[in-house]
């Protein structure tokens, strides 16, 4: 291997330096790691998945299965790209993968000698046993010898940005067909985004020749191009997911990390072009075996010769342009053709440029150690052992069809191209050209040769070696594996695919796909179509996660909202958490309290006093119209027609099959007007229930659901004293008892500012929900504070139910119904409601299910949310689970809501609270969830 | 990036509207509304109407969105307008905040948010999408070449700006 003095499309005066395992080197602009490599006479790049083989460069592009490399290092090291499609850059640190402890010196090479164990399926024939549980032990061993590259630990680096564009036609591909298809749509007015995976745009015609059609041909198109401002030309940009309605997903490289581009366009042309594949005999992935068309473009675009002595197999004709650049670059080259025929013209040509062709020939074995020495043939009348340091396959060509497959489209095989081309996929705005429509001419609009530019059809050849070859280089998935995966049954080509992991990682089968299916076919006696092909996921190429998180990541993965009152929040001294989407004051810091010494001190100042608490979060909803009480009697299980003005009700709703949907409290502000609240966690799937009945099921019903979350600014004052602050505010008469009597509502006057108050209580205590715009919550709560209103956070809020008994969304899981919480009350039997019918099956009322109860710890130990319980000796998940749990002040104990088996029949019992994540055993009493009040005097007086 | 942004701009208002008209009452009942507000009635769900101190936009078949300067009195005048056999009307003027962009780098900042086509073509001036920036519903009205309106949730105003910032 070396690098030409001249030849090749790099830039000579820009010298590169790079390291590759800690040995410095250099290479050129324009230069990818893998010929850099290549240049500096470096074969041995990587090692194979599982039996550590020695492997080279096998490709010139993104279908490479050996050369993976890690760049860079510390948090900045990407593992597992391929050095084929990564642009050198001056300073780049490479490093080998899978190899310890160099990548000469692999020790684990040693399990190329238990190859016979390691075939299709060893893990699960061999690592289920000998007893069960066995995987477990085995499991640490086995994931520290597999997989490839090691991922840095920390936060990356790098910059990730996504960005939403559009276009009349999106290009994929920039070769000399994707470039045709670029300036035609431009020329004819349309905005065109132009997406090419390598650095440069040119596809294969940067392969060719100096001078040459291609060449001449590219220069001409990219003259074309500079001249359109209506063409955006995207370079290393891989287009690697086709989805519905016209949306691609694009990565596009950067130096410092990556941009995201989903694209939407009304039309795609798909100019992927086609990628060729090896040819499975003994030896075939030693180090120095590469295809042919890798070969020729190390040579014409790189200026690296890839071997003095270079052999050349084929099965078709696409080589012969290879070997005479080869041999005129001052290779000794030698083509072996499977074929017994080839036209005369090539056969001529070879002939001319000294090129020795064998017809008929049949590559036994390939010979070498960490590089190929020679090759092993026999054909009609000949047995030859051929001398090389290059060996260059062609087994034919695939088109590159992974995007019309995302998008559905089934491909079709063609005998002539011994190959799947696009299936019909213009219903998807989707044109294919050039070799990825299996038009292989050199240039798109050239006079044809022929129909695919070759004369002699392909002759298959994979099939007929019958000795151990590689037919997944990436993978090391062997011919003998897929002989097995055949006796055992698994000849369906998915069950092939994940039996085997044929076409797996993350080359995805580009070049070993078909070779795979030949054999199959083979050996079932069945043709390639009737095998048919594994369904093409996207992504194309391997996407950084990076890239797909974009900007959302740490503090910006979610846009948080806020209150109106979190200016109020931070005068407040508030402690700040994140629930859900809102940022709440999880308690209000005295003199640095920690979190369990703030909450128990506001908890008791509710329950003695008065305090203030933000429940802006709840979900709120106008419902208007003269059918909204129909409306809300059909939703909630209990009865709202007779709601009368001025008045506020609790109600539950269910789903139709019969499970608690969510509850909250609705409010009769005006004849037809109604004041719905939800709970923060449910407020939007409550509105879109509501909405999709009213649009799909009841459209007869003059109701419409408008949310005014963002419209209130709301706060809960509560406790014994809560009535005289308010009366402070408000006066006496308006916040005495016969004004605001327990569930009334009222509007009111607070410095200046309309208020809404609701006589309504979550923690048992006597209390006052009062809602105001948003934008005068401010003016509110200091009026209240002044009036002596104290504060309470989330913590004590949540506390402060628990020890009502009052069910929240720990407990509205979803999974819960009227009767396992106790509240079949609250189903009406004097109306049909939502979830009416189903409530009733016997899944959902049988005994057995688990009931909502209350527990109080029987020592010292908390009862953390999530823990198991068990009635007598734990099994499986145990009896039910801990579903809310706090300290109570009013019991000085540790309590706790949990759904418990037949949990009512068991009020008196100790249960054993397991809370596995924090190690945690202990013993609690099961009683009745309501541990105060349960007469709701409090709340009521 | 060559872009301002404003939040809460006073020029845009604060007073916001919901009307929704039962059944086929938007086209029966629309046009007269609208021309009560002394303006024009926005027939398409892409084009906004300006009217005296304001726009509607049409933001489904059966709702108009007021906009208008004058918060105090916009919902007590549509009320007025519509009685509650007629249609629903919520106020919606402290559920909003606008944040105007301005500039000719502004397309490139909301293509990096908003999965929305601002090109000429797509989005001419007068025009107004409503789309998703994450969990945000977000109505953005392009009110002339290089000025942009955003209303967004009240609460995730903050959020919203911070990330604009961040991008610019």
């Amino acid at each position: 291997m070396k690098r030409l003095a001249q030849s090749g499309l790099i830039d000579r005066t820009a010298s590169l330096r790079f390291s590759f395992d800690g040995c410095g080197y250099s290479g050129y602009q324009g230069d990818t790691v893998a010929s850099a490599l290549l240049a500096n006479g470096v074969s041995l790049v990587g090692r194979s998945f599982k039996y550590h083989r020695p492997r080279g460069i096998y490709t010139a592009g993104p279908a490479e299965p050996n050369a993976l490399v890690s760049i860079g290092n510390g948090v900045s090291r990407k593992p597992n790209l391929q050095a084929t499609t990564v642009m050198l850059q001056d300073g780049m640190i490479v490093e080998s993968q899978n190899c310890w402890p160099s990548l000469d010196m692999d020790v684990q090479s040693l399990n190329q000698l238990a190859g016979p164990l390691l075939g299709a399926g060893f893990y699960y024939k061999t690592f289920m046993g000998p007893v069960r549980g066995a995987w477990m032990a085995y499991e640490k061993l086995i994931r520290r010898a597999a997989g490839l590259g090691k991922p840095p630990i920390g936060p990356d680096p790098d910059r990730f940005e996504t960005v939403h564009d559009f276009c009349g036609v999106l290009v994929v591909g920039g070769g000399l067909a994707g470039l045709d298809a670029a300036i035609t749509a431009a020329e004819q007015g349309e905005n065109v985004i132009l997406a090419e995976q390598g650095f440069v745009l040119g596809g294969q015609a940067l392969a060719a020749q100096e001078n040459s059609i291609e060449r001449q041909s590219l220069a001409s198109r990219l003259a074309d191009l500079t001249k359109l401002a209506n063409v955006r030309v995207l370079t290393r940009c891989t287009v690697f997911g086709a989805y519905d309605h016209g949306v691609f997903g694009l990565v596009e490289e950067k130096d410092d990390g990556a941009v995201l581009h989903v694209v939407r366009t009304d039309r795609t042309i798909v100019a992927t072009g086609a990628s060729e594949h090896h040819i499975a005999f003994p030896g075939n992935d030693l180090p120095g075996v590469m295809l042919a068309s890798a070969a020729q473009a190390y040579l014409n675009r790189f200026g690296v010769l890839c071997g003095e002595t270079c052999v050349i197999y084929t099965t078709n004709d696409s080589v012969f342009d290879a070997a005479l650049n080869l041999a005129q670059a001052g290779a000794d080259v030698t083509v072996l053709d499977t074929r017994s025929v080839i036209d005369p013209a090539d056969e001529e040509r070879m002939l001319i440029a000294g090129v020795d062709v064998w017809l008929g020939a049949l590559i036994t074995k390939a010979t070498g150690g960490r590089k190929i020495s020679g090759v092993e043939a026999q054909g009609p009348g000949f047995r030859e052992t051929f001398q090389c340091d290059c060996l260059c396959l062609s087994g034919g060509w695939s088109p590159a069809l992974h995007l019309t497959s995302h998008t559905g489209t089934k491909p079709v095989w063609s005998e002539h191209h011994q190959a799947f081309l696009p299936g019909d996929c213009t219903r998807h705005g989707m044109t294919v050209v050039g070799a990825a429509a299996g038009d292989y001419r050199p240039v798109p609009d050239s006079s044809p040769v022929c129909e695919t530019g070759w004369q002699t059809p392909i002759k298959p050849v994979a099939p007929i070696i019958h000795r151990k070859a590689f037919v997944d280089l990436q993978n090391d998935v062997s011919s003998k594996d897929i002989r097995q995966a055949q006796a055992e049954g698994f000849e369906n080509v998915e069950h092939l695919k994940r039996y085997t992991t044929l076409g797996m990682g993350t080359d995805q089968g580009k070049l070993s796909n078909l070779p795979g299916l030949s054999l199959m076919a083979d050996i079932t006696h069945r043709s390639i179509p009737e095998i048919g092909l594994t369904t093409f996921r996207p992504p194309f190429t391997p996407v950084p996660l990076g890239a797909l998180a974009g900007e959302d990541t740490g503090p910006d993965f979610h846009l948080w909202r806020h209150s109106p009152l979190a200016p109020i929040h931070r005068e407040e001294s508030a402690v700040m958490t994140v629930s859900g989407l809102w940022e709440r004051a999880w308690y209000y810091n005295d003199n640095g309290e920690d979190v369990d010494t703030a909450y128990r001190r506001e908890m008791e100042i509710v329950r003695s006093d008065a305090a203030l608490c933000d429940v802006s979060t709840l979900g709120k909803i106008d419902v208007e119209g003269p059918d909204a009480a129909e409306f809300l009697n059909r939703i909630y299980t209990n009865g709202f027609k007779t709601l009368p003005v001025g008045k506020a009700r609790w109600g539950l709703m269910l789903r139709e099959d019969g499970y608690i949907l969510d509850d909250g409290t609705t409010s009769r502000v005006g004849e037809n007007s109604y004041f719905m609240t939800t709970t923060t966690a449910n407020a939007g799937r409550v509105l879109s229930y509501l909405e999709n009945l009213l649009q799909t099921d009841w459209t007869n019903l003059k109701v419409h659901v408008t949310p005014v979350t963002d419209q209130w600014a709301a706060m809960v004052l509560a406790g014994p004293k809560s009535r005289d602050v308010l009366q402070k505010v408000i006066g006496t008469d308006a916040a005495g008892d016969a004004a605001l009597p327990f569930l009334g509502v009222r509007d009111a006057v607070i410095d200046g500012k309309y208020v809404r108050i609701l006589r309504v209580s979550f923690s048992g205590e006597k209390s006052f929900e009062i809602y105001t715009k948003a934008n005068d919550g401010p003016t509110v709560w200091r009026c209240l504070r002044k009036a002596g209103a104290k504060l309470f956070g989330l913590e004590a809020l949540g506390a402060l139910r628990i020890e009502k008994g009052h069910v929240a969304g720990n407990e509205l899981d979803g999974r819960t119904t009227l009767g396992d919480l106790g509240l079949e009350k609250m189903a009406s039997t004097k109306k049909p409601f939502i979830g009416s019918v189903l409530m009733h099956r016997p899944g959902l009322s049988e005994p057995g299910r688990r009931h909502l109860v209350g527990l109080v710890s029987e020592t010292d130990l908390p009862l953390g949310t999530g823990s198991l319980l068990a009635v007598g000796s734990f099994e499986g998940i145990g009896d039910g689970r801990v579903t809310s749990a706090t300290w109570s002040p009013e019991l000085k104990r540790h309590i706790a809501l949990a759904l418990l088996k037949d949990g009512r029949a068991r009020h008196g019992s100790i249960v054993t609270v397991l809370n596995p994540a924090r190690g945690i055993v202990t013993k609690a009493r099961v009683r009745d969830p309501h541990f105060l009040d349960p007469e709701g005097s409090r709340m009521r007086g | 990036m060559e872009t301002e942004i404003r939040v809460g701009d006073p020029l845009f208002g604060t007073g916001l509207v919901s009307v929704a008209f039962w059944q086929d009452g938007i086209d029966r009942l629309g046009p007269a509304f609208c021309s009560s507000l002394k303006g024009e009635f926005p027939s398409s769900g892409y084009v906004a109407s300006s009217f005296e101190s304001g726009y509607l936009y049409r933001i489904s078949w059966d709702r108009l969105l007021v906009q208008s300067s004058s918060e105090d009195t916009l919902y007590q005048r549509v009320r007025a307008a519509l009685p509650d056999d007629q249609a629903a009307v919520s106020d919606l003027s402290h559920a909003r905040q606008v944040i105007s962009l301005s500039g000719p780098d502004t397309p490139i900042v909301l293509s990096r948010c908003l999965p929305v086509d601002c090109r000429n073509s797509a989005l001419p001036m007068g025009h107004f999408v409503q789309t998703y920036l994450q969990d945000a519903v977000v109505l953005l009205h392009r009110v002339s070449a290089q000025e942009y309106r955003m209303m967004v949730p009240t609460s995730f105003a903050d959020a919203i700006s911070a990330r604009l910032q961040k991008i610019i």
